[in-house]
């Protein structure tokens, strides 16, 4: 029944299926409403038409293509050259040598205090955490190697981070840190560029970057827990963070 | 012999996914950027007219799009040759766009405390009917897409969508029939 329901709308039946057709609708009024039903979605849908794309959009795609393809011929993994079978060997002698240096320390200094982890050499699910204490007031992170996400912990009153974005395409970002904790002094972007999309609340900050540029965000903090700063890109963007702890 | 068959297949490979199509990939293949483009002008439309209407949104649409022609021009290599090209697009556009649809729903907690400027908003069509379309599920939003809008036969949704000619049609059917009081409830009829 659905066969030749399904080929009465598309206008595809055969003389001896129209009449069988025919008859159905004729004698079963269940039958008849659902094709009457299908018949008017189908024909109401039929009348829609389609949209002319925007005039610069063939311009846009190729330049993120363009984009793509410079940042993948600029990958560390073009750069390095084919590795030879000394150097392999060569390999070979330095893990080994690593690796009985690091059973002769677990011997001297016993395991728990070789493999004890410092707060700043913890990991977490999105691949990394970072430590920012004061020894190290600035790291510029690429965040490629992160799958597009990034974590840390923030130590100070007042944090000040610099984001410089090269999105490769049009990018959804969003920035999140623990409620309470800490407040969203400014947000500046320093290229002229207006915010797109911009939303802020007391947990959360997104806005879509299609363009490189350079933002500053000033937090500050009201505890003296380390408080935790999270960082999301839509897509796998390069990303170059730095931030300064005052 | 073997080279006799050798240019069959190749004849049959160009019938199959249509001359100008075969004819672009290869010249791309062959490090002609131009011809990337020509795919680019082709397709462009129907691609960003999918990805509008699965996601309601220009500035979404046009995301996709450039997602979509960058896996192109990323993964053309492995394309193989003797498959269809349009739906292999297609199944890029639809699956893009619902990874667009699944981001925004990711940040749709967010409470809007204030907006500095919004050169792209989100919701531009006024068009009932995609207005319904975005209550159904992104699956019968797709079947509706393609059959209506796009005019596709059930075997090239259902390559597209990875799914059985069967369940095409009854995804389709399904969908036409949830679309109805949906529409009603706005006030669209197509009753004379």
């Amino acid at each position: 029944m659905q066969q030749l329901m399904q080929n009465a709308l598309d206008g595809s039946l055969n003389e001896k299926d129209k009449q069988v057709w025919e008859a159905l609708l004729q004698s079963d009024p269940q039958v008849n409403a659902e094709y009457t039903v299908q018949k008017e979605m189908a024909d109401l849908l039929q009348n829609s038409a389609g949209v002319e794309p925007p005039e610069d959009l063939t311009h846009t795609i190729m330049r993120a293509v363009h984009i793509k393809e410079r940042v993948r011929k600029s990958t560390w993994r073009d750069r390095i050259p084919a590795v030879s079978l000394p150097t392999v060997r060569l390999r070979y002698i330095a893990s080994f040598a690593a690796g009985a240096a690091l059973v002769l320390l677990v011997m001297m200094t016993g395991f728990d205090d070789a493999f004890r982890f410092q707060p700043r050499q913890q990991a977490n699910m999105s691949g990394a955490l970072y430590d920012m204490s004061s020894a190290e007031r600035r790291r510029t992170i690429d965040l490629e190697s992160i799958q597009g996400g990034l974590s840390w912990h923030a130590y100070g009153q007042s944090i000040e981070i610099q984001l410089s974005l090269e999105p490769r395409l049009m990018s959804d970002i969003l920035f999140t840190y623990a409620p309470e904790a800490i407040v969203l002094k400014s947000l500046k972007s320093e290229s002229d560029v207006p915010f797109i999309n911009l939303k802020v609340n007391s947990e959360q900050i997104t806005w879509r970057c299609d363009n490189p540029c350079s933002y500053r965000l000033t937090f500050s903090t009201v505890t003296k827990e380390p408080v935790v700063l999270q960082l999301q890109l839509s897509q796998n963007d390069q990303i170059v963070l730095s931030q300064e702890i005052k | 012999m073997k080279l006799f068959f050798n240019q069959l297949l190749i004849v049959w490979i160009v019938y199959m996914i249509g001359t100008s199509d075969a004819e672009l990939i290869a010249r791309f293949r062959q490090g002609d950027q131009q011809a990337f483009k020509e795919l680019v002008i082709k397709y462009q439309k129907p691609i960003y007219n999918v990805a509008l209407r699965m996601t309601h949104s220009r500035a979404e649409a046009e995301e996709v799009c450039q997602i979509v022609f960058v896996k192109v021009f990323e993964k053309i290599d492995s394309f193989k040759m003797d498959h269809s090209f349009f739906s292999w697009l297609y199944r890029i556009a639809m699956n893009e766009s619902i990874n667009s649809l699944k981001m925004r729903k990711r940040l749709s907690g967010l409470d809007a405390v204030h907006t500095v400027i919004e050169l792209n908003p989100r919701f531009e069509l006024s068009d009932p009917i995609q207005e319904a379309l975005m209550v159904l599920k992104p699956i019968d939003r797709a079947m509706i897409i393609f059959r209506h809008f796009h005019n596709l036969g059930y075997q090239e949704i259902a390559a597209i969508l990875d799914l059985s000619e069967k369940k095409v049609k009854a995804h389709l059917f399904a969908a036409r029939k949830a679309l109805k009081p949906i529409l009603l409830s706005m006030g669209v009829s197509n009753e004379k």
